[in-house]
């Protein structure tokens, strides 16, 4: 197994063992709490759509309902931190160091876990979706269609795509920002970020630079929805490849 | 660090001193490669360690031990020795037995008391074969028969393994103890790069009513003493019966004798 690969092995081992990192799951509460509400005709939990829901359309909606929640993009960025600012912060990376010797594996190896780490818990929100639109909502005949997908399914997958997407796009941010910042301070300058580039997604001319921008594209039913995407998917890697260079250079200068 | 250079030798056991703030963790941070220098290089084995940063992984370092305090102390080490590639089970049992954690294995790191986490960084350094030993201040927290088995592993690693350890300490027991050679480091300088050879040899201090005429005798006689206050203080022990003789042919008695086999303290005048 080459070095990356053990380092990847090994973090994504910590972060399982991290009390914090299970805090990400409390995302699945969401849609067992939807299908429960919806089914229970609960008071608070209603749903407006248009027509009734699909196994896919309910995945998809949960996860534009917790990308609004806002709280898993904290909770994301507090433990992308703790990976890296807080192991800086107390110097446990040293146990790295001269293990390993070159530093951009260090670097590479966190955030590749974190990125795995990311779509286990996308693919683990879709499952869970499907699995209680089948065992709960289905009950609930005014609001679940009972089959899979429709004619909507394209336009579905990529609203819960791009979903991920800016979760990756996270991952890169707050490990950039956590080579310079400590664990509280990137989760306060992520939340300010994230402000900032929901302001930016609505200013013309400048919104193409938001992430928001696209998932605000994604789940508008418009037109544009697969150049805005494949755009969206640029983007990504633009931002994954130029935030990876800067952290590797920033973590290979630096006093560890 | 400003002008420093030392080298070490295979097998040689170095301790670096220094008042606080003198450099000595720094100087050991740059060696290990935590700290980038910002002019010169390290040099192990002929390659210089930045442009070679896997010969680090020779490397047996405890500088502040950290760990994964979330879990236990097995698995801490069972993760250290996955970065290498092995399988070191047997390795694990056996550390853990020698600084006696093999019955708290199982707890958590973060329930263990400081000398623990000493001992358990010991084990953290020697879980692969080591080509050089480097301690920051490595006694510190430990009870007796910890710092015992701290002073063995260095001994055994530099007189049966041949491999050079470079250790920082503020006890000077201790490194008289163990050290070959002293190097002194005050505000990033090198104040001192000294073997210590004095192990082997005495101080003697002999007291008596010293008058002028008596001290012109002794130093044509013997050669060089130091006088201070009544008390002729010499290193070669062989001159004390000559003195003796000089002494009471002058008609002076001796009031009082002491030998001492000299040390770091004695070497900086920080004791008698």
């Amino acid at each position: 197994m080459n070095t990356l690969a053990i380092i990847t092995k090994i973090e994504l081992k910590k972060l399982f063992q991290r009390k914090d990192s299970w805090l990400m799951f409390t995302i699945l509460l969401v849609p067992i709490l939807y299908s429960v509400g919806l089914t229970s005709n609960s008071d608070v939990i209603t749903y407006t759509g248009a027509g009734n829901i699909t196994a896919i359309g309910f995945a998809s909606a949960m996860f534009q309902m917790s990308q609004s929640m806002f709280i898993f993009n904290v909770i994301l960025s507090a433990i992308v931190g703790r990976s890296l600012a807080s192991e800086i912060e107390n110097k446990s990376i040293r146990l790295y160091v001269n293990r390993i010797g070159v530093r951009k594996l260090i670097y590479g190896g966190k955030e590749l876990a974190l990125l795995i780490f990311s779509v286990f818990i996308d693919i683990l929100l879709v499952l869970t979706s499907i699995a209680f639109y089948y065992a709960v909502l289905i009950h609930n005949p005014k609001v679940a269609s009972g089959i899979f997908y429709d004619s909507n399914v394209g336009m579905e997958i990529v609203q819960i795509v791009c979903n991920c997407i800016f979760w990756l796009i996270t991952i890169f941010l707050v490990m950039l920002m956590a080579t310079k910042l400590k664990t509280l301070v990137c989760v306060g300058v992520y939340m300010i970020l994230y402000i900032i580039m929901n302001l930016v997604s609505y200013i013309n001319g400048i919104k193409y630079l938001s992430p928001l921008h696209y998932i605000v594209v994604a789940s508008s039913n418009s037109s544009q929805i697969i150049f805005s995407t494949i755009l969206f998917f640029i983007y990504a890697i633009c931002v994954g490849i130029l935030f990876t260079h800067i952290g590797i250079h920033k973590i290979e200068k630096m006093d560890l | 660090m400003n002008d420093f250079s030392m080298d070490i030798c295979p097998g040689e056991i170095v301790a670096l001193i220094g008042e606080n703030g003198a450099g000595k963790t720094t100087l050991l941070n740059i060696i290990c490669g935590y700290s980038k220098p910002s002019a010169g290089q390290v040099r192990y084995k002929g390659k210089n360690i930045v442009a070679n940063p896997l010969i680090t992984r020779e490397f047996g370092v405890l500088i502040e031990p950290q760990f994964l305090d979330y879990i236990s102390a097995e698995e801490n080490l069972r993760l250290l020795s996955q970065l290498t590639n092995q399988k070191q089970d047997t390795r694990i049992k056996e550390l853990l037995e020698k600084t006696e954690l093999y019955s708290s294995r199982k707890k958590k790191v973060k329930e263990f008391s400081f000398g623990m986490k000493q001992r358990l960084g010991l084990c953290q350094c020697l879980l692969t074969e080591v080509g050089f030993l480097i301690l920051d201040e490595p006694f510190v927290g430990l009870d007796p028969i910890g710092k015992e088995l701290f002073k063995q592993t260095i001994l055994d690693m530099a007189h049966k393994q041949n491999v050079p350890v470079l250790f920082s300490s503020h006890d000077l027991d201790d490194v008289d103890e163990i050290c070959d050679r002293v190097v002194m480091i005050s505000k990033g300088n090198k104040q001192l790069d000294q073997p210590l050879e004095h192990k082997q040899t005495y101080t003697v201090k002999i007291e008596c009513t010293i008058s002028d005429d008596i001290k012109r005798s002794l130093i044509e006689k013997c050669g060089e003493l130091s006088f201070f206050e009544d008390k002729i203080i010499f290193q070669d022990e062989t001159l004390i019966i000559d003195i003796q003789k000089i002494l009471l042919q002058k008609g002076h008695y001796i009031c009082g004798f002491s030998v001492q086999k000299n040390n770091l303290k004695s070497l900086f005048g920080m004791e008698g």
